[in-house]
């Protein structure tokens, strides 16, 4: 039965289409963990993570070559909340949890991203024998949790207190914190309570983040060639009202999100002219899941400033079936960017190779 | 001249205290032991009631029976709940204070010290491990 149905929906996926080649979702405009790499869709493989003022120095003199030249192909993310010492501070601050912390503070999570990136052959939007140079900020400006939710994960943050104090009264404190860890992962009462707060941690009843990012573009490396490149800022809503989620395991997810970018690309290759052009992208998500079953409806608007032909919005529905933990069933119906030929109808499977399609129930 | 990490006493029947406070975040336990010169060990103050490793000003018994004493604290800090990116920050930027006081040597705080602190390879665990001597 199950299987027939399965090659069913396959034989519909063939029937339905989808014309236009702009996939991006709700997921694709939010807040990223590294906005700096993101303005350049650069995936640096090695980062420099400095951890003092004295090691970011060091790391921007070794990038520079002494101040004497403009970094190329580097990577650096830090924190710079974390560069000092904080006798007075707590996890609670941190985390956001308890009554009185509601704001853990803008400074507590910067997370700050600077990139170069320079090739000799053209790659996407990114010109041959031109350093681009990036640099990002992150933070969170507010994280509340419910009365309740504060209260569980106070408890189960005195419970994991007790559980390392049980490690400690059994083995003590090794030579090797490996040999700690080690104890404590053995420990299925610590573990236990460790993913519960991992999983209360994750979803916070009203959560919101921002981030920009700035990038300059340096033809051949030459400081005077310089010209602006791409800017943008993003923000992101989370709200999870328990209140609307049902005590049979069904969970009601609400996500805003904008992202304003302003592009300088290449429009006339033969003078070398560049276009700036300014797209605002707003969208939201409402995301019910209850057991094996996920239904999310998303709408996206895309507005250009001086091209309002351009103007385009996508509004889709999404179905998704959990058949085991590595299949999924997703079903999409809408209306896609784009003015003509824009139905979006699709009806696919998922064989949870990677991250998993479905959202988790809190 | 004193000598580093020893506490000096004195010999009237004052009380000595002891105050720890850790300068990091994450679930932190803190323990303090007595270890007497004739062996054995009795834990003398705990931070379970709290989740910062703090132990509050406490008094750890009178000067003259503590003479030849070590004191061990021990701090275990999980740092599992902090984004895996600041770990290496949070054991750089480390900081504890060991505050002594009641006998001759007057309040001393004592700090940790590069070779009292460890972690773990995968950064998340902190250990800390502080022994201060005791003496007339």
């Amino acid at each position: 039965m199950k299987l027939s149905m399965i090659i069913s929906l396959v034989c519909l996926s063939i029937c339905g289409y989808s014309q236009n080649k702009d996939t991006t979702t709700i997921s694709d405009l939010q807040v990223p963990n590294s906005p700096g790499f993101q303005l350049l869709d650069a995936s640096p493989s090695n980062i420099e993570r400095p951890t003092s003022p004295k090691q970011f120095a060091l790391t921007i003199l070794n990038a520079t070559g002494s101040g004497s030249a403009i970094p190329k192909n580097f990577a650096m993310e830090f924190s710079p909340y974390w560069f000092t010492k904080h006798t007075s501070d707590n996890i609670h601050q941190y985390l956001s949890v308890g009554g009185e912390y509601y704001f853990s503070g803008i400074w507590r999570r910067l997370s700050v991203s600077i990139t170069s990136v320079y090739n000799d052959s053209t790659s996407g939007s990114l010109l041959k024998n031109t350093n681009y140079i990036s640099a990002g900020l992150r933070t969170n400006v507010f994280t509340y949790r419910t009365k309740t939710d504060n209260e569980i994960i106070e408890r189960l943050i005195t419970e994991k207190i007790a559980r390392l104090k049980a490690v400690y009264k059994e083995e003590g404190i090794g030579a090797d914190p490996d040999d700690d860890l080690a104890d404590l992962k053995k420990d299925t009462a610590y573990q236990a309570v460790a993913d519960s707060i991992k999983q209360m941690l994750q979803t916070p009843a009203i959560q919101l983040d921002v981030a920009a990012a700035y990038s300059e573009a340096f033809a051949d490396n030459n400081y005077a060639a310089s010209r602006f490149n791409r800017a943008a800022a993003w923000a992101t809503l989370t709200i999870a009202p328990s209140i609307l989620s049902s005590a049979k395991g069904g969970n009601l997810a609400i996500l805003g999100v904008a992202r304003i970018m302003d592009d300088n690309a290449l429009t006339d290759t033969v003078k070398n002219v560049f276009t700036q052009t300014t797209c605002f992208d707003w969208g939201v998500s409402l995301n019910y899941t209850f057991h094996n079953m996920s239904v999310s409806a998303e709408h996206l608007d895309r507005k250009y400033n001086g091209n309002s032909a351009l103007n385009s919005q996508r509004t889709v529905l999404v179905i998704q079936y959990k058949v085991s933990n590595s299949l999924y069933v997703t079903g999409t119906y809408g209306k896609n960017f784009g003015n003509v030929q824009n139905l979006f109808a699709l009806l696919g499977l998922n064989f949870g190779f990677g991250s998993s399609s479905i959202a988790t129930s809190k | 001249m004193y000598m580093t990490n020893t506490y000096y006493l004195g010999n009237l029947p004052n009380d000595i205290n002891l105050q720890v406070s850790i300068g990091a975040q994450g679930e932190i336990y803190t323990e303090a032991d007595n270890e007497p010169p004739g062996g054995g060990s009795k834990e003398i103050a705990d931070s379970s009631a709290n989740t910062n490793g703090t132990l509050p000003l406490s008094s750890i018994g009178k000067s003259n029976t503590l003479n030849g004493c070590k004191i061990e604290i021990g701090s275990i800090i999980d740092l599992s709940d902090l984004p895996p990116s600041v770990w290496s920050a949070v054991f750089d930027n480390l900081s504890a204070s060991y505050i002594f006081s009641g006998g001759t040597h007057g309040d001393v705080v004592f700090g940790c010290d590069d070779d009292d602190k460890r972690k773990s390879q995968d950064g998340s665990i902190i250990t800390i491990s502080k022994t201060i001597q005791l003496t007339t």
